[in-house]
């Protein structure tokens, strides 16, 4: 009998959904990824800036800082605003922080290891970034700021202009792999990975990520010299933390997603096939990739001044839309001429 | 936090409410993320402890721009008695636990003028002051002092903030 | 042409300053030096002091105040550093040399009555706060090709 229960823990232990629940891509991830990007990211951007960065706080190097700075917000109150709605200030956080996970079903990390395997993979993504921007607005509504409500109606420009170019752009990769389901768009890269047969959707789809996930060239939701705060500047203590893990979660997302898409994403050669495992290596080869990824975009952040609305919606829709076209145009010729290059 | 040691024994003995205020207090004082009123030269001073030279960061101080978000509050230079009520209103803005750092001797008493009819003589004459940076403006080496002695503050500080009487503006 | 040429060179520029040389002095653990005009908080000799009074005329500020030496009728001065603007007029007007400046900055309290410092306290030779470690002395120096940086004096 105690055998029996003893093998049942153990067989849920070591099953899948636990383990995807609790390590790659659920919590264990999450809660590293997050502590130590922000970790990372403060200190690169310093080194940018010829400075150290966070180093008193954990002795080497600073490594504690983000554990600290997320007990304080634990440790801080937070009220609502007078005449605000209470529950959707209360709940656009909490949700904000948890929606950009679901982005993390669908991607592959191995060839088996997807929580959400799909033929339209790349749709559910799609479908969950496009979710993410509505809770920014109801937060901006809630609040009754005029700062949080510019933030909010802000997204809503940022994300017309964002998106529509990230799904056309990824168009070409569909066409050339056949099909909308992640784990083919990887196996289609086997021969060459797709930014080298798409560069220009590759830099479109790039550039329009940076704006959905609201990063710093395009952090216009949250522009620091003009709206407070943007949307989140009624928001303090843990609530305001929640707000800043959701926006690494869909920086974490959106990396994955570009490496999946161009990158190659879990294709990558294993240097010990018999003694690590092949799902390890895929592991580990789509984590380098997003990280490198997460670098290149720390970097941007500390080179680029933001743009203006005005300036995002030019770009959006004047370069960004007609380029993607482009794009979409030449991956057709290019699958009517060389039906080899992809592979479908 | 008090490690009291039983005597003739190696175990120590405490009290988990301290383990938590301890916890509570290393976190706030390795991340104290500031507000500044900038009203004098002394955000001069600021700019230059943030920067490369100084690096202000290394303790963790984040510049965030909405006082919803910070913990700490520093007066930077000579508040006139309009401004004043506006530096208590980005108090009372910010959540608690709450610090205030008075920096240069504007915002502590004043000092060139001292004799001038607008000017509030102290900026503790309307918020609590939690430490004083004097110099005129201090130099980046004095405001890190001041910073290491608020921390040092906080790391003797109870788990609840001590309620401070607030001081009404006279107008 | 030039618009990608000047959107690709920050970013090439922000790559390179990741592998330059980090300019900061961890200041309480490396001290650089101070400039030579540093004012910092101002020291009384008193057995050079002739109580003539001259600083508290000539201060702008009114921080100066000439007070009883305890146990004894010599007046001397005493300075509120909350309210000295570190003009040093006291000091260079002193017709005895009595009032010398220093080079200590760090002079922060946690109320405003410390800062009133009586003659005897001003008499102290400058200390080094407690709370702060004993700081290595350090230099701004280029070195090799990483850019400049602070090194320790006496390391170079
Ligand atoms: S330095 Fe200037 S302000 Fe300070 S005590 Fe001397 S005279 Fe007065
Ligand atoms: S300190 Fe100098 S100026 Fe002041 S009373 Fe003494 S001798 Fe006179």
């Amino acid at each position: 009998m105690m055998q029996q229960i003893w093998d049942l823990i153990l067989g849920f232990l070591t099953s899948k959904y636990f383990l995807q629940l609790f390590f790659i891509p659920g919590i264990a991830f999450i809660g590293l990824f997050t502590l130590i990007v922000v970790w990372f990211e403060r200190k690169l951007l310093a080194r940018v800036m010829l400075r150290y960065g966070p180093l008193h706080v954990g002795r080497v190097a600073g490594i504690l800082q983000t554990l600290a700075d997320t007990l304080k917000l634990l440790f801080k109150e937070f009220i609502p605003p007078r005449k605000a709605y209470k529950l959707g200030f209360y709940l656009a956080p909490v949700f904000y922080a948890s929606v950009p996970t679901l982005a993390l079903t669908a991607i592959p990390f191995s060839p088996t290891w997807i929580v959400y395997p799909s033929d339209v993979g790349l749709l559910i993504a799609y479908a969950v970034i496009a979710c993410t921007p509505i809770l920014p607005i109801i937060a901006g509504w809630a609040c009754n700021n005029r700062y949080t409500m510019i933030g909010g109606l802000r997204i809503i420009f940022q994300d017309v202009a964002g998106e529509i170019p990230l799904l056309l752009s990824a168009l070409g990769v569909v066409m050339l792999s056949g099909s909308f389901n992640l784990v083919n768009i990887v196996n289609a890269q086997s021969r060459y990975w797709f930014i080298l047969l798409q560069p220009l959707g590759a830099l479109v789809f790039f550039i329009s990520l940076i704006a959905m996930v609201e990063r710093v060239p395009f952090d216009i939701p949250t522009a620091e010299q003009e709206l407070v705060f943007g949307w989140r500047t009624e928001y303090g203590g843990i609530l305001f933390g929640l707000t800043m893990f959701g926006e690494y979660i869909s920086l974490a997302a959106g990396s994955l997603l570009f490496s999946t898409l161009y990158l190659g994403g879990y294709l990558g050669p294993n240097p010990f096939p018999g003694f690590i495992p092949s799902d390890f290596a895929s592991m580990a080869w789509i984590l380098l990739k997003m990280a490198v990824m997460v670098t290149v975009l720390i970097v941007i952040r500390g080179a680029y001044p933001r743009l203006r609305i005005d300036q995002l919606l030019n770009l959006g829709w004047k370069w960004l839309i007609p380029l993607a076209m482009i794009n979409t145009v030449l991956t057709m010729l290019m699958i009517y001429f060389f039906p080899w290059v992809g592979g479908a | 936090m008090s490690l009291r040691k039983i005597p003739g024994g190696n175990i120590i003995v405490t009290s988990i409410n301290e383990v938590i205020q301890k916890i509570a207090n290393w976190s706030r004082l390795s991340s104290l993320w500031s507000v500044h009123f900038e009203t004098g030269c002394c955000c001069v001073e600021i700019m230059g402890v943030s920067c490369s030279r100084y690096d202000f960061e290394r303790f963790g101080t984040l510049p965030i721009s909405s006082p919803r978000q910070n913990d700490l509050l520093i007066i930077e230079g000579v508040v006139s008695k309009k401004m004043a009520k506006r530096a208590r209103y980005i108090y009372d803005q910010l959540y608690d636990p709450k610090y205030v750092m008075a920096l240069g001797n504007c915002a502590i008493t004043g000092a060139l003028f001292w004799d001038s009819y607008s000017i509030v003589k102290g900026i503790d004459k309307v918020l609590p002051v939690d430490v004083y940076v004097p110099g005129c403006p201090p130099r980046p080496e004095a405001i890190i002092h001041g910073f290491r002695l608020l921390q040092e503050k906080i790391r003797r500080e109870g788990l609840t903030r001590r309620k401070e009487k607030p001081v009404v503006v006279k107008r | 042409m030039s618009t990608v040429k000047n959107t690709i060179r920050p970013l090439v520029l922000a790559f390179s300053h990741v592998f330059r040389r980090v300019f900061t002095a961890k200041y309480p653990y490396e001290a650089p030096s101070r400039p030579s005009r540093c004012r910092g908080r101002i020291m009384l000799r008193i057995e050079r002091c002739i109580s003539c009074g001259t600083c508290e005329k000539i201060c702008p500020n009114i921080a100066i105040k000439m007070v009883k030496l305890k146990g004894s009728d010599k007046l001397c001065p005493q300075i509120d550093f909350g309210r000295c603007m570190f003009c040093y007029f006291c000091v260079s007007y002193c017709p005895a040399e009595a009032l010398i400046g220093t080079e200590l900055v760090e002079i922060s309290v946690y109320s405003k009555e410390k800062l009133i410092y009586p003659p005897e306290k001003l008499a102290e030779e400058p200390k080094w706060p407690d709370l702060l470690p004993k700081p290595k002395r350090v230099k701004l120096r280029v070195v090799g090709r990483r850019g400049a940086g602070h090194v320790e004096i006496g390391r170079e």
